[in-house]
């Protein structure tokens, strides 16, 4: 194993999936990818959530925590539909594996967003790790953010 | 990571479950445990291609069968053995699993305790996407 790619926001279960993609990057050797998606202009009338400016902030945050625990990382921003989005980036990278959070607990935002991790499943040709029941180590000192809608998980 | 489990049931779909699991055993140093849920007279056939596929790639496999509903044994199974991970195709055997894209994966992605990797056949290709317009390194 190579490349992992590691869909990442703001939400709680993105920090699951950041967890994971340092474990498994620790254990097998590979460099991780943290990728997030800008929302389009639309999805901000919709949510009221302009998640631009929040994009550099979570990789950020996401390539430090990597670093320090000794995985070589690095950040991608990506803009318009996240499944979509993400699938393709794993494709044209011949990533190894894509690993996004937990679907959305809450109705409306699925409802309203769509399950990113259902839409990257579909369209991506390299195995999805859904990050389920992975304990995160930020999460457990409150470092989560509120999460947008639209997120990977 | 210790255990991978990877559930097998002699679809398509399964061998790209079985070469996805073993692959990520190679790399991690972890064990397979192949399951094979029994519906009927395909469990010797499901169990032994997954098996050969880990000891050509040197990965300690060990294979079980389970009885009931799909992704309850499998689950169960997970928690009995304390799994790090399931593996899954992306679509099992029957017609009503082919026909909702994968009932039993989508069922264990939304109740598993743990992660769960969902394999894709190696032949699949999406529409080309532009490439993204910023990147931090």
């Amino acid at each position: 194993m190579h490349r992992i790619i590691a869909a990442i926001d703001r939400s709680k279960g993105s920090l699951q999936a950041e967890e994971l993609a340092i474990r498994l990057a620790l254990e097998s050797g590979a460099a991780i990818e943290f990728v997030t998606v800008s929302q389009p202009p639309l999805s901000l009338a919709f949510t009221g959530v302009d998640t631009s400016f929040e994009a550099n902030d979570t990789l950020d945050a996401a390539c430090r925590c990597a670093s320090a625990a000794g995985v070589r990382a690095s950040g991608t921003i990506l803009r318009g539909c996240a499944g979509e989005e993400i699938a393709g980036h794993a494709r044209r990278r011949a990533a190894d594996v894509i690993i996004v959070g937990p679907r959305e607990h809450c109705l409306l935002r699925r409802l309203i967003a769509g399950s990113v991790s259902r839409s990257v499943m579909r369209l991506s040709a390299v195995p999805v790790l859904v990050a389920g029941g992975v304990p995160s180590v930020r999460d457990a000192r409150g470092e989560a953010a509120t999460a947008p809608l639209g997120s990977p998980a | 990571m210790k255990l991978i489990l990877v559930a097998t049931d002699g679809s398509d779909a399964s061998r790209d479950a079985i070469r996805a699991g073993a692959g990520l055993a190679q790399s991690t140093g972890a064990s397979l445990l192949f399951v094979h849920v029994v519906e009927g007279e395909t469990a010797a056939q499901a169990l032994a291609p997954a098996l050969e596929c880990a000891s050509r790639l040197g990965v300690c496999a060990e294979a079980e069968l389970a009885t009931g509903r799909p992704a309850d044994a499998i689950l169960d199974l997970a928690r009995e053995r304390g799994a790090d991970m399931i593996v899954v195709g992306s679509h099992g055997r029957g017609f009503v699993d082919r026909i909702l894209c994968g009932s039993v994966s989508a069922e264990l992605v939304k109740r598993a305790d743990r992660p769960v990797l969902v394999a894709r056949p190696p032949e699949y290709l999406p529409a080309q996407r532009p490439e993204p317009k910023r990147q931090l390194v």
